[in-house]
């Protein structure tokens, strides 16, 4: 890692945010130019806050920034190319997962700040979705890491040269895609700001620069993860022909454009139907994966 | 899929809804409106030049929450009777800032107030319980109906749904909603016996247009992009349609034929709501709910002018969410179909009229003096019942039960 990384990824947040943003809107049929994205932001952030008067308005204020620091750690995690790892750790797939367990408070910090009793509701949502889908995430990355015997996930990519992990361990993967969406908010599972449902979502009442915060934070959870799925499942940066980066841009944004096209696809999944699936199959599926995983792990790998 | 350039859509606060501006022929989103996702991140309210009374107080609260610069314009007059939008706004910028905290809504005297109470969860845990108040603006619903419960946890407890809007008694539509079947059921009052191929045309593409409306509603409170997109695209052909229906019957046989096989729809509404025949039956359900129930109920089946354009009763049986989303997207092509046929016609005047959401009737005044009396049977009931079936569910699924009723803000007498 050099003086330069910490620079890197931030440029590497704010283009990818934007990039997101571009292709949401062609994922929705409309297509509108960079430019105009970023006028749009602009518009946005140059409106005032809005502050709720009693409850814990420091938690609504404090929930933007834990957002977006969250997010951009998790970003600093995955490796994009192999002279650009990010911040290379040892335990980096750790911390991934540590990042992404700050986004829980984040959303409820914003719900309960709120003071509305949908919006704190929906706070309450999340949380309960996230203890129950936490433990399938970590145990994922635990089954993905294993042929690596590491959790370096530059490692992890290597490790993959020959064969996708997506291919090895697909319930892994089928485990790890909802999971992930899950945790960005993405749709159908964006129980927490469903602002229909909910007079708009843990989000709904944030205005101003708090706005802009939270969509970009959320616009960098999904480069996030679409990279680190990317990475651990679909062997990063290795492929024929193009230059690494290449290779892993393209299956970055294959993999947000694939969930974001799901997302407009599928109407919103109950809340109950979701828990019972995860404490009732995810987890269960998941030990499951963490075995085949072993045995993969022994048979070829070791 | 369609990639088209697009310019940005201002996010407003809309009064009453976007779902009435379209009945009343005005394509929002084409005009570059969208409904903000509360009123902190509108630009914008739109709103009739005149709007009614009862909504003065949401109306306030709606823009002290919005940021400025904020704007406001008025559409058209559709509602004659009402207090000036200007005055409405001044007012509100003179008096206090209301507490965001407290649910901004109308007048909590004004409108039928029908209580229901049941059990709480199912599971037997002790929540906390919290009151929300969803309306009259800024929500799922029409522009107008409020809906006010208690839940326990995020299950609803208790549920009270209230129709806010209410017509005076000269205006010949009780129900703004539906302009068309109210006018054609004066015309049958009147003993008018020309002209009812066109008349019973224009009542069919209002009912097409109303439950495509509706269905937009259920698109988000589903939170189901890909139907709304479909439904907003079909609205926007509806209303563009001067006499050609080709386009717009095939954008609405699009949006049938997406939800006719769809298991993603089973996955919300099957089960949710259910109303069983004998209880339609019993508490006189008429309409598309009624005819979701299993109940044969249209007054059109009686009409020999509609059995020669080819009608048949859209009937289910399951009286659940998704029957009756499925009753009102077969309707919807039925009514286009049959608006075409009907308008080549001059046939006699019909005995009664089958508005979108039920029977519509007037009858002349007593002695000939006096308004006439204006009813629409079933409409009453339909909010009672809207409230007792969301009682014991989770609050999305609530939410679902009271989208699929097509509950209309304005009160008729039943």
């Amino acid at each position: 890692m050099s003086a330069l990384t910490p620079v890197a990824i931030l440029a590497l947040a704010l283009a990818g945010a934007l990039s997101v943003a571009c292709l949401e809107q062609a994922v929705a049929g409309v297509a509108v130019g960079p430019l105009e994205l970023v006028r749009r932001a602009w518009r946005q952030v140059d409106k005032p806050l809005s502050t709720p008067r009693h409850h814990d308005a420091w938690l609504f204020h404090l929930a933007p920034p834990l957002l977006l620091v969250a997010s951009v750690v998790a970003l600093a995690m995955v490796p994009w190319a192999p002279g650009f790892r990010g911040v290379e750790l040892t335990t980096g797939v750790i911390l991934f997962a540590g990042a992404l367990a700050f986004v829980t408070p984040a959303v409820f910090m914003a719900g309960w700040g709120g003071g509305r009793p949908l919006v704190v509701l929906g706070g309450f949502r999340f949380v309960a979705l996230m203890l129950a889908y936490a433990m399938p995430l970590a145990m994922v990355l635990t089954a993905v890491a294993a042929p690596a015997e590491s959790l370096q996930p530059a490692v992890i990519v290597d490790a993959q040269h020959a064969v996708p992990t997506g291919l090895v361990q697909p319930l892994a993967f089928a485990l790890w895609i909802p999971a992930a969406m899950a945790v960005a908010l993405m749709a159908p599972f964006d129980l927490a700001n469903a602002s229909e449902e909910l007079q708009g979502g843990a989000f709904g009442q944030y205005g101003g620069i708090h706005a802009g915060m939270v969509a970009l934070a959320r616009r960098i959870l999904v480069l996030a993860l679409a990279g680190m799925t990317a990475a651990l499942f679909l062997s990063g940066w290795h492929g024929p022909l193009l230059p690494p980066a290449i290779w892993m841009a393209l299956k970055t944004l294959a993999v947000a454009a694939g969930m974001l096209w799901a997302g407009r696809r599928f109407p919103r999944v109950e809340l109950d139907r979701l828990l019972s699936l995860a404490w009732k199959f995810a987890i269960p599926a998941a030990i499951g994966a963490i075995a085949w995983s072993g045995l993969v792990t022994l048979l070829f790998y070791a | 899929m369609v990639v088209k350039a697009h310019r940005r859509l201002v996010p407003a606060v809309i009064v009453p809804d976007v779902g009435a501006w379209a009945m009343w022929g005005r394509d929002l989103p084409a005009l570059g409106f969208r409904a903000a996702s509360a009123p902190e991140h509108a630009e914008l309210m739109v709103a009739p030049a005149r709007v009614p009374k009862a909504l003065g107080e949401a109306i306030g609260a709606a823009w002290a929450r919005m940021p400025p610069p904020r704007r406001h314009i008025a559409l058209g007059d559709q509602l004659a009777d009402g207090a000036l939008l200007a005055d409405v706004l001044a007012e509100a910028g003179q008096g206090r800032e209301p507490d965001p905290h407290e649910g901004g809504h109308g007048d909590m005297d004004d409108g039928d107030m029908m209580a229901i109470t049941g059990e709480p969860s199912a599971d037997g845990l002790v929540m906390e319980a919290a009151d929300v108040e969803l309306g009259p603006l800024s929500s799922p619903l029409p522009g107008g109906l409020v809906v006010s419960a208690s839940l326990d946890g995020d299950v609803v407890a208790t549920c009270t749904v209230r129709a806010l809007l209410h017509a005076p008694a000269s205006s010949l539509a009780p129900d703004p909603l539906t302009p068309a079947a109210w006018s054609a059921a004066h015309a049958i009052a009147r003993g008018e016996s020309g002209g009812w191929g066109p008349r019973l045309a224009a009542v069919e593409v209002e009912r097409a247009l109303s439950h495509l409306v509706w269905l937009w509603r259920l698109a988000a409170v589903l939170g189901w992009p890909q139907l709304d997109v479909e439904v907003s695209g079909a609205v926007g052909a509806v209303i563009a349609a001067e006499h050609d229906l080709t386009a717009p019957s095939r954008r609405v046989a699009r949006v049938a034929d997406l939800l006719d096989s769809s298991r993603r729809l089973r996955s919300r509404t099957c089960g949710v709501g259910i109303v069983c025949a004998e209880e339609a039956e019993r508490r006189g359900m008429g309409g598309p709910n009624g005819r979701a129930s299993g109940l044969a109920v249209d007054a059109r089946a009686e009409e020999p002018c509609y059995a020669a354009a080819g009608f048949e009763v859209v009937v289910a049986q399951d009286g659940d969410a998704q029957a009756r989303v499925l009753v009102r997207a077969r309707e919807a092509v039925q009514a286009l179909r049959l608006a075409e046929r009907l308008r080549e016609e001059d046939p006699p005047a019909p005995a009664q009229i089958e508005g979108p959401r039920g029977c519509v009737r007037v009858s002349p005044a007593p002695a000939g003096r006096g308004p006439s009396r204006l009813q629409a049977p079933g409409a009453a009931v339909a909010l009672t019942l809207t409230g007792e079936r969301a009682v014991g569910l989770s609050w999305s699924r609530a939410l679902v039960a009271l989208a699929s009723f097509d509950l209309s803000p304005w009160r008729v007498e039943s």
